[in-house]
């Protein structure tokens, strides 16, 4: 038996419009993907650009199963030389570090120039901002070292079946390569019995 | 299918969950003549003797059609344990869905999927390597070694973006081991 799954962002305004995704793009607009569109910027010397922070998460539509948990998100590890520049994950300081639904914040930012830093104090996500923790580097969450950012234990049973959203954006320095990045690899794992 | 929509998944599979009770009982993910599902339950029953999981076979993945569900037939031997007295079953499958690349080597012809951009096909070891346009020569640095001038990177594989899903089984005994496995490999950790 298997549950029928489907990868999800949030965008729009508060509180967020639930939207299926084929493909995602770091960009400087609040919009899943606008082509070349408000790209992302290299930035004046000495200074660091952001892309609006996107959200990632999975929602069970339907299926036959159990239970499904221990929900994780994996990168290949390589970002960093792949694109230049690097991809950050919001992480808490308890509990897990995906944002649950109900904690959506628009993506912002400069639209067309950058994007806030999540943990600005000022503009960055609410639900992360005052974390002592911080971001991570994404590529330190591969294939088998995963970023387990929902530990909800769904059953057929649960009110909602939408899992909690990685918060992630893309981090520009100087001497990031300025052009088209190739398409970023990324996953989603999940427990099913 | 797996991807049964554009954005939408449901895990193939290639092994099915199999359990008989002290009692002689036997159950499984799946009813062997009707193809009929059957839920492990939030935890393992009491007065289990055996479990494991056996593949899927050419009939029963007919049969799971009917219930909407997708199997793969596999050539592989069951994963199967016989419990001890106390020992509590835990049984599960880690389900992925991946977006990369898949991957042609334009010299062997051979496809593949990676998540990251390829070092070395795994079929033929092509690699990329640099074309000196001065003398024409290939070689592995980017300075050719006879005429010291900078040199093009040739790259063997055309890459294109893919989704592709990945299910690996898991078997365990709390403290005891941890077995996981697909229909490629096998890992017992103690």
């Amino acid at each position: 038996m298997a549950a029928v799954v489907q990868i999800i962002g949030y965008y729009g305004a508060a509180p967020g419009t639930k939207t299926a995704l084929t493909v995602q793009r770091y960009c400087t607009d609040n919009q899943r993907d606008p082509g070349l569109a408000f790209p992302c910027n290299v930035p004046p010397s000495g200074m660091t650009y952001y892309s609006y922070w996107v959200f990632t998460g999975a929602e069970i539509v339907g299926g036959t199963y159990s239970q499904l948990s221990n929900w994780r998100w994996f990168t290949p590890g390589s970002i960093k030389n792949d694109w230049s520049g690097m991809v950050q994950v919001a992480l808490k300081d308890t509990g897990d570090p995906g944002c649950p639904v109900g904690n959506y914040a628009p993506p912002a930012g400069v639209q067309g120039q950058y994007g806030y830093d999540i943990m600005d104090p000022g503009h960055g996500v609410p639900y992360f901002k005052n974390d002592v923790i911080g971001c991570a580097d994404a590529d330190l969450y591969t294939t088998t070292n995963p970023l387990v950012f929902d530990r909800t234990v769904f059953t057929p049973q649960s009110a909602s079946k939408i899992t909690k959203l990685v918060c992630h954006q893309y981090v520009l320095e100087d001497d990031t390569t300025f052009g088209e990045k190739g398409e970023l690899s990324n996953g989603i794992r999940w427990q099913e019995i | 299918m797996p991807q049964i929509g554009p954005d939408l998944w449901k895990v193939g599979l290639s092994f099915f969950w199999y359990r008989e009770y002290q009692d002689g009982r036997i159950e499984s993910e799946f009813d062997l003549d009707t193809g009929e599902i059957r839920l492990w339950g939030a935890e393992a029953p009491e007065g289990l003797k055996k479990v494991g999981w056996l593949p899927m076979t050419p009939d029963l993945a007919q049969k799971i059609k009917v219930w909407g569900e997708i199997g793969y037939p596999v050539q592989a031997q069951a994963v199967m344990i016989t419990l001890h007295s106390g020992e509590v079953p835990i049984i599960f499958k880690d389900c992925s869905v991946i977006t990369g690349l898949r991957v042609t080597c334009k010299v062997c012809g051979s496809q593949f999927q990676s998540m990251a951009r390829p070092e070395v096909c795994p079929q033929c070891g092509a690699k990329p390597a640099w074309r000196c346009d001065t003398c024409g020569k290939l070689q592995e640095s980017e300075i050719c070694p006879d005429c010291q001038a900078i040199s093009r990177k040739i790259m063997p594989f055309a890459m294109r973006s893919d989704a592709w899903e990945e299910v690996i089984y898991n078997l365990k005994i709390l403290e005891k081991f941890h077995i996981r496995f697909n229909n490629h490999w096998l890992t017992v950790d103690h």
